[in-house]
């Protein structure tokens, strides 16, 4: 408040003086009247008016003191000064404001990204009362039971949804999939999530559909008139009624969308649980009334092996519990991790604009000498030095955000060749300007700080006389710790570019050559009857095996580094004794699906054609772990009766290692979300690209309401090669930057030493020194300050970058010496480009120049 | 007499401007008179000392400053007391009673 007032006279400082004037001219009228009154004459009177007001100037100070801000104004002189300081050396300041804005804006980026993709609010109304729950550990909750807890009361409202929903769009011809989110009739109106255009979806809906902008505009050409819009959806006509906003995030979070949200069908479905508490109600009274609801289900619903009561949880929306126990951890290590290459990254640029400003400043010694002798502090000095970083370093941040917003508007847009839609939709928010602000100070206080404190202190006097200032041991130092520094980024930036090399290089464990995929996705019609659906496959198996160029296909619940599911439970072996607790990758396979596929049996046999349900294949992993020695032939697994062994492969992802694996028989079966398609995998004689169409057109001719999809393996690798092509393209980025920025480091602490010793290499010259010895004379400055950085930097490098491991394949180790001598190769490199300006200067030495240099 | 503001006890100058602001507005040269004619010429106020406690005063939000018209029709600036200002009157007075009082047990008993 009282600053607040102190404030505004600053900006009116005119008019109080004027008033301050005219008060005290008031004040010795009214005493020269008062004298004049009681007996003196006029003239004499007003003088001795003024004789006893004493200094008007004098009380004018005294009294503007009590109005001044004076921190405010130290503060805007200090900036006014530094901004013409800065001013009058464009080169320094665009070399400063570039280092800091190139650290900066990729900072900021990775920041918007990491909270776009873990922290962003999904689009509803008053997220603070709403909650993912699950009872009994699933993350999806049956329609019985999820109609049970609805109408249960115990909550203000309960909705659902399922993330993982498909749903066959036939236009011209032509049917595709569109990923859809199948909903609860009243999530829309629970969770309050707001549309562009129309409205949600409303309780007794049935047959609408609300669908996405990005849907609206590039598969509807943005009509105007969608709304009223029939679309023919799993062969029934839909009407759309809504269209969501361009930002609509969905509930799931992770940036997950959809094309489409329509309500759920049918009676069997299963959904992720969304409730909306009464306002006020705390965590655990609600977790209170979710066990309560959960012993009810386990009264109407009981199951021997299984109860709802157990691994109960009420997580708030946006809360960061989410996290917990979910696949995510990996995720979020992954992001931390990119944000500290970051912060290393923008710790190197600080280190340049540092050793910039320390250059300036053996520059304005005698500056700042001449300041002080007329009585300048050294807090003075030291403010005056901070303000100026702070200035550098709020340019920087300006610029960083500049390049924040280019790059995020870029990244919105690069498609994911994903088997789930992801749309990232990073906008400048408070977290974002929170966090720039942030960068900012500390950016300035790592800048400032250290050629502040070595500026002010002491030295001022024989700096005066001297012209040169300041020793460089300083400057030697930090670029030390530069080099250190960006060996660690350069560290990691290799090891994901080996990474990427390795990860495309990788042996799968199956032939990725002569195989596809073929995935048809049936309307419910045909995908809710088992019995229709194991015909259709019959016929699909029977037709395309039939096709020319089709060595074999098999039937599979999971097409290999696309899908993924992992089992874990206790597991008796042999009907005997203690269960063994196992994780394990599953799947359904037809009879030759490792031959297709190509992975070599080990011992036994394959599924047969009419295989007994209670046959199961292991691969060598699961019957080393949990067999032992010895052959696994005709042991049990929980009463399964193993058939056969075969040859560890990758599952789901690249990194998958010795992981065990456990095979049943396929059978048709209703399935849900992705699990509703039919599923297969394909050998070809030759090259599989060439019969994509073919496959295509035959499926097409069997069933035209299905949605058909038909990938050569080696091109469906996306979601396999995502996090190494991720990876290897930031940490390369940001690698390469911190090069960059080191070399500019490197050049100019050697460029400064050089010119410092240009009278040294005259005289050298003139004594007869050869060309070679004086680049000897430079390149050994040079490498004195790579080779010590470098020492101290791999010995931090080999210990920091061992986390990194559990982002790499296993045929990339952290501790590979290949990796750390291109790391330095890559850094000597880049310390001879450094040396090449100065070297030149040298050898152009004129000595006669160089003796009269001062 | 007393005559700066430095001799008198701390706080004092604030508590007589208020006192003497708190019966209607005042310009400044009206105040300084009010306090010597209110002490019977025992104090007075110097000029140099009244306008910069008038203006922390304006800073601190005890008065507050408009243009009128004196009663020898010229321009001039009143001082008033805010609400803050009353309030602060009455913890100085109470708080000035206390000092004096103990002042005088000091001087009887000591």
């Amino acid at each position: 408040m009282t600053w607040w007032k102190k404030f505004s006279f600053l900006r009116n400082r005119g008019e109080f003086d004027a008033d301050l004037a005219e008060e005290m001219r008031l004040h010795i009228e009214e005493r020269s009247a008062e004298l004049s009154r009681d007996g003196v004459e006029p003239a004499e009177a007003l003088r001795r008016a003024r004789a006893e007001f004493g200094s008007q100037a004098s009380l004018g100070e005294r009294t503007r003191d009590e109005w001044r801000l004076r921190w405010l104004e130290d503060l805007l002189s200090d900036l006014r000064y530094g901004v013409r300081s800065l001013r009058r050396s464009p080169g320094f300041l665009a070399a400063a404001v570039l280092s800091l804005a190139l650290g900066i804006g990729v900072n900021t980026t990775l920041f918007s990204l990491t909270t776009e993709f873990l922290f962003s609010v999904p689009s509803v109304r008053e997220g603070a009362t709403l909650w993912s729950a699950r009872v009994g550990g699933n993350s999806h909750i049956g329609a019985e039971q999820f109609r049970f807890l609805r109408e249960s009361n115990l909550f203000q409202g309960v909705a659902g949804y399922r993330e993982d929903g498909e749903i066959n769009w036939r236009s011209n011809g032509e049917t595709r999939s569109l990923q859809a989110f199948r909903v609860s009739d009243n999530l829309f109106d629970l969770a309050g999530i707001p549309l562009a255009l129309g409205r949600g979806i409303q309780q007794g809906d049935e047959d609408v559909v609300v669908i996405s902008h990005a849907m609206w505009r590039s598969k509807l050409a943005s009509d105007t008139d969608v709304i009223g819009r029939v679309l023919e959806l799993d062969g029934r006509p839909h009407r759309v009624v809504g269209v969501l906003p361009e930002d609509h995030r969905s509930l799931f979070g992770f940036g997950l969308s959809s094309d489409l949200y329509a309500p759920v069908r049918g009676s069997l479905y299963s959904l992720i649980l969304v409730i909306r508490s009464a306002d006020g109600l705390s965590q655990s009274a609600l977790l209170e009334r979710l066990h309560a609801a959960a012993r009810r289900l386990d009264e109407l619903f009981p199951d021997r092996n299984f109860k709802y009561v157990q691994n109960c949880r009420m997580d708030a929306l946006q809360g960061l519990e989410r996290f917990k126990g979910r696949t995510m951890m990996g995720i979020a290590a992954f992001f931390a991790m990119l944000l500290t290459v970051a912060g290393l990254l923008l710790m190197i640029a600080c280190i340049n604009v540092s050793n910039l400003v320390l250059a300036r400043g053996s520059a304005r010694v005698q500056e700042f000498a001449v300041r002080a002798s007329l009585g300048a502090g050294r807090w003075r000095l030291v403010r005056q030095m901070l303000t100026e970083s702070l200035l550098l370093a709020s340019a920087g941040t300006a610029a960083g955000l500049a390049i924040n917003f280019l790059l995020t508007r870029m990244l919105n847009r690069i498609p994911l060749d994903l088997p789930v839609q992801l749309a990232l939709r990073m906008e400048p928010d408070w977290r974002l300007l929170a966090y720039a602000t942030l960068l900012a100070v500390g950016c300035s206080i790592a800048v400032g700080l250290l050629p502040a404190l070595r500026i002010s202190r002491g030295e001022l006097g024989v700096a005066m006389k001297s012209s040169v200032g300041g020793r460089l041991t300083l400057r030697r130092v930090l670029v030390v710790a530069q080099v250190a520094v960006s060996i660690v980024v350069l560290t990691a930036a290799v090891l994901f570019a080996r990474n990427l090399a390795a990860s495309a290089g990788v042996e799968p464990g199956f032939d990725l050559d002569r195989t596809m995929y073929v995935r048809v996705r049936l309307t419910p019609d045909r995908n809710q009857d088992v019995a229709k659906k194991a015909a259709y496959a019959d016929r699909v198996q029977r037709e395309i095996e039939a096709l020319p160029g089709v060595r074999a296909l098999a039937l599979t619940l999971m097409i290999p580094m696309n899908d993924d599911a992992t089992h874990g439970g206790s597991l008796q072996r042999d009907g005997v004794g203690e269960r063994i607790f196992m994780r394990y990758h599953f799947n359904r396979v037809g009879p030759g699906y490792f031959a297709t596929i190509g992975v070599p049996l080990a011992a036994g046999r394959e599924f047969a054609a009419a295989e007994p349900a209670d046959s199961i294949i292991v691969n060598e992993s699961f019957a080393r772990q949990f067999f032992g020695r010895g052959s696994p032939l005709g042991r049990t697994v929980d009463k399964r009766v193993v058939v056969g062994v075969v040859r560890d492969s990758k599952y789901a992802y690249l990194s998958d290692h010795m992981r065990p694996a456990l095979f049943r028989p396929y059978e048709a079966e209703v399935g849900e979300g992705r699990g509703t398609a039919v599923q297969w995998m394909v050998r070809t004689h030759a090259e599989p690209a060439a019969l994509v169409n073919a496959v295509r057109a035959r499926l097409a001719a069997i069933d035209d309401s299905a949605a058909i999809d038909v990938r050569p393996m080696r091109s469906a690798m996306g979601m396999a090669m995502l996090p190494s092509r991720v990876g290897s393209a930031l940490l390369g980025a940001m690698g390469a930057l911190g090069l960059a920025l080191t070399g500019i480091g490197v050049y100019g602490v050697l460029a400064f030493s050089i010119a410092r010793r240009i009278r040294e290499i005259g005289l050298r010259v003139a004594l007869g020194a050869e060309p070679r010895s004086v680049i000897l004379l430079v390149l050994g400055e040079c490498a004195s300050l790579i080779g010590v950085g470098l020492g101290v930097g791999l010995l931090i490098a080999v210990f920091i970058t061992k986390p990194l491991a559990a982002f790499l394949v296993p045929d990339v180790s952290t501790t590979d010496p290949a990796t750390y001598a291109a790391v330095a190769l890559l850094l000597l490199g880049a310390g001879l480009v450094a040396c090449i300006v100065p070297a030149r200067r040298a050898l152009r030495v004129d000595p006669m120049v160089a003796l009269r240099y001062e | 007499m007393v005559q700066s503001s430095s001799e008198l006890l701390p706080g004092t100058l604030f508590l007589l401007i208020l006192r003497t602001l708190a019966s209607g507005p005042l310009h400044g040269y009206a105040i300084a008179k009010r306090i010597k004619e209110s002490s019977k010429d025992l104090l007075s106020v110097e000029e140099g000392s009244l306008y910069p406690a008038l203006n922390r005063m304006l800073v601190k939000g005890w008065l507050a400053a408009e243009w009128g018209v004196s009663e020898t029709n010229r321009k001039a600036r009143f001082y008033k007391l805010t609400p803050k200002g009353r309030k602060e009157l009455a913890r100085a007075n109470s708080e000035f009673d206390r000092m004096i009082h103990g002042i005088q047990l000091v001087l009887r008993n000591a």
